[in-house]
């Protein structure tokens, strides 16, 4: 792939009007962030904090009154950029009256046909365990079956880019695993995905990279290791002492670190590294959003 | 091309298995038979009767899919979202739109195609001198105005869809309706009056509003001794109808935001 990013957004603003008594308001703040081609991003936010706008802006589903987007360095409203792109919405609601292999038909001729439907078809419905239903109408389908066949839908034309807004939302424990078993081989394919999620633990298992979103503002955006490290006040130290066989390690305040090397000096212990203490991205997570509080 | 057609069979197929629309269609197959024996409860209007009901039948009906499919269907999708998914294919709002308004079509197009074959043949059937009731071309004339005057209605009240709610656009195409219809009584009506205001009125209703009374030929008259019709001039008025209400249509839901 020769564009460093899939896809740019800079400056995003969109503001709903309000009802006949209510002011406008205004969800998105000059949202700006961008995601690295062949690489898997997470979009984290609180409930309400312009995920799903931001998303929808990106799709062309909702029209952002600043700001500019761009997917594979073309600008979004190009039709045929959206055939490089496979796209889950939130809580997918499928044509009911269709079967799993005619949605999936009709999905595939809506991006040019062609001959290789039944292996295209068959493949995808496997790799979400679907194959079973694939002649039966989606109106007798569970909840996560549908997000499932939304996910066969996304997957179908071997797209460049996913784009998927809370694809574990509402699955159960086999289908959260399915999807992330997924998600796993898309990145070891090298594609791009670009996802929003609650699940934060989800998120630091599959993300390379993070975009942060909370009141309509990003608030991070970057390495997840990054985050991860960022969010503790606490240092890991590693030190390995004259007469033992196995490496220790000590975690402290980062005030006492000067003491506890000076310490581990006088007991002449070696000092194999030191970092920053891994926190877990909920506490990251949580600690960013209280950085953004106190600051504002 | 080829993304309308894929949009326009699956929106007929969505119609095709809707149990409402099947109920309508049955219902007026119903209505078209029952017109039959209704007019043979009469000793010299069964001919009469039975091309106003039969004709009466198809043409309410067919209204009635394209009222309430045309109100409801884009609202539909927005709320459940089923829109989402095709918009982020390469397919533009405009042809979503339009397949919308094929599909909807053709659906009509067929049942009142095969309504009117019914008829035709209950015609048939019953009228002595066969020939002169049973001229395809004066038949399918009555049918292509029937036609013509719900596309009309569909586009507006995709249009209207865009704006308010459903039921409040099924309201709007049934307003249309009667106005459209009634003009000609209205200018009529305002000649006899000799009231400048009424006839001001007519006027401007008449410039404002598609008149699809032009649209009607269903009438004994017109079948048995048939009129030249102005046909070129006819499909220009309602052509340009029909593209501005669909490029209307077409442009809010382009600006429309898919929350």
């Amino acid at each position: 792939m020769s564009e460093e990013f899939a896809l740019k957004v800079e400056g995003l603003n969109k503001s709903f009007p309000g009802s006949a008594f209510e002011k406008a308001k205004q969800v998105l703040f000059d949202v700006s962030f961008r995601v690295r081609a062949g690489v898997t991003t997470g979009f984290i936010g609180v409930n309400g904090s312009g995920k799903t706008t931001s998303l929808k802006c990106v799709l062309g589903f909702i029209h952002p009154q600043k700001g500019a987007i761009s997917i594979f360095g073309r600008p979004r409203s190009e039709l045929a950029v959206r055939a490089r792109l496979g796209y889950l919405p939130e809580r997918p609601y499928l044509y009911e009256y269709l079967t799993a292999h005619e949605f999936l038909k009709f999905h595939w001729e809506l991006t040019g046909g062609g001959p290789r439907f039944k292996e295209a078809c068959t493949a995808a419905l496997t790799r979400v365990n679907l194959l079973h239903a694939e002649h039966k109408r989606i109106r007798t389908f569970s909840k996560g079956m549908m997000q499932r066949v939304g996910f066969a839908q996304a997957l179908l034309r071997d797209p460049e880019m996913l784009i998927l807004d809370e694809p574990m939302s509402g699955l159960d424990p086999d289908g959260r695993y399915l999807i992330k078993d997924i998600l796993r081989e898309e990145k070891k394919h090298g594609r791009t995905v670009f996802f929003s999620t609650h699940y934060l633990s989800d998120v630091e298992e599959l993300c390379e990279d993070l975009v942060v979103i909370d009141q309509g503002r990003i608030l991070y955006q970057g390495p997840t290791l990054d985050l991860v490290g960022r969010g503790s006040s606490r240092v890991r130290i590693a030190y390995q002492l004259p007469r033992e066989r196995s490496p220790s390690e000590l975690v402290c305040e980062q005030e006492r670190v000067v003491t506890e090397l000076q310490r581990l000096e006088g007991r002449g212990a070696r000092v194999l590294g030191m970092g920053s203490e891994y926190v877990g991205l909920e506490v990251a997570f949580k600690s960013l959003r209280g950085e953004k509080d106190s600051g504002s | 091309m080829r993304t309308l057609g894929v949009l326009t069979a699956n929106s007929l197929r969505e119609m095709i298995r809707d149990r409402t629309v099947s109920l309508l269609f049955f219902s007026a197959v119903v209505l078209v038979v029952l017109s039959s024996f209704l007019g043979s409860l009469s000793l010299d209007e069964q001919r009469r009767i039975l091309i106003h009901l039969g004709f009466g039948a198809i043409h309410w009906t067919a209204f009635g899919l394209v009222v309430f499919q045309g109100a409801f269907t884009l609202q539909r999708e927005i709320e459940r979202q089923t829109c989402l998914m095709v918009l982020a294919r390469p397919v533009s709002r405009a042809s979503f739109l339009l397949g919308k308004f094929l599909g909807i079509g053709a659906l009509v197009g067929a049942h009142i195609l095969f309504q009117g074959a019914l008829l035709y043949l209950l015609l048939g059937a019953q009228a002595d001198d066969f020939g002169a009731y049973t001229l395809v071309g004066r038949f399918a004339a009555v049918l292509a105005g029937m036609f013509v005057e719900n596309m009309v209605l569909l586009a507006f009240v995709l249009l209207l869809s865009q704006w308010v709610r459903p039921v409040v656009a099924v309201f709007g195409g049934v307003g249309l309706f009667l106005v459209g219809n009634w003009l000609e009584e209205m200018k009529f009506l305002a000649q006899k009056q000799k009231s400048a205001g009424f006839e001001a009125a007519a006027d401007l209703f008449e410039r404002v509003f598609p008149n699809l009374y032009l649209l009607n030929f269903r009438s004994e008259r017109f079948l048995e001794v048939g009129t030249e019709l102005p046909a070129g001039m006819l499909s220009l008025h309602f052509g340009l109808w029909l593209c501005l209400f669909l490029v209307l249509a077409s442009l809010s839901f382009s600006r429309r935001d898919l929350v």
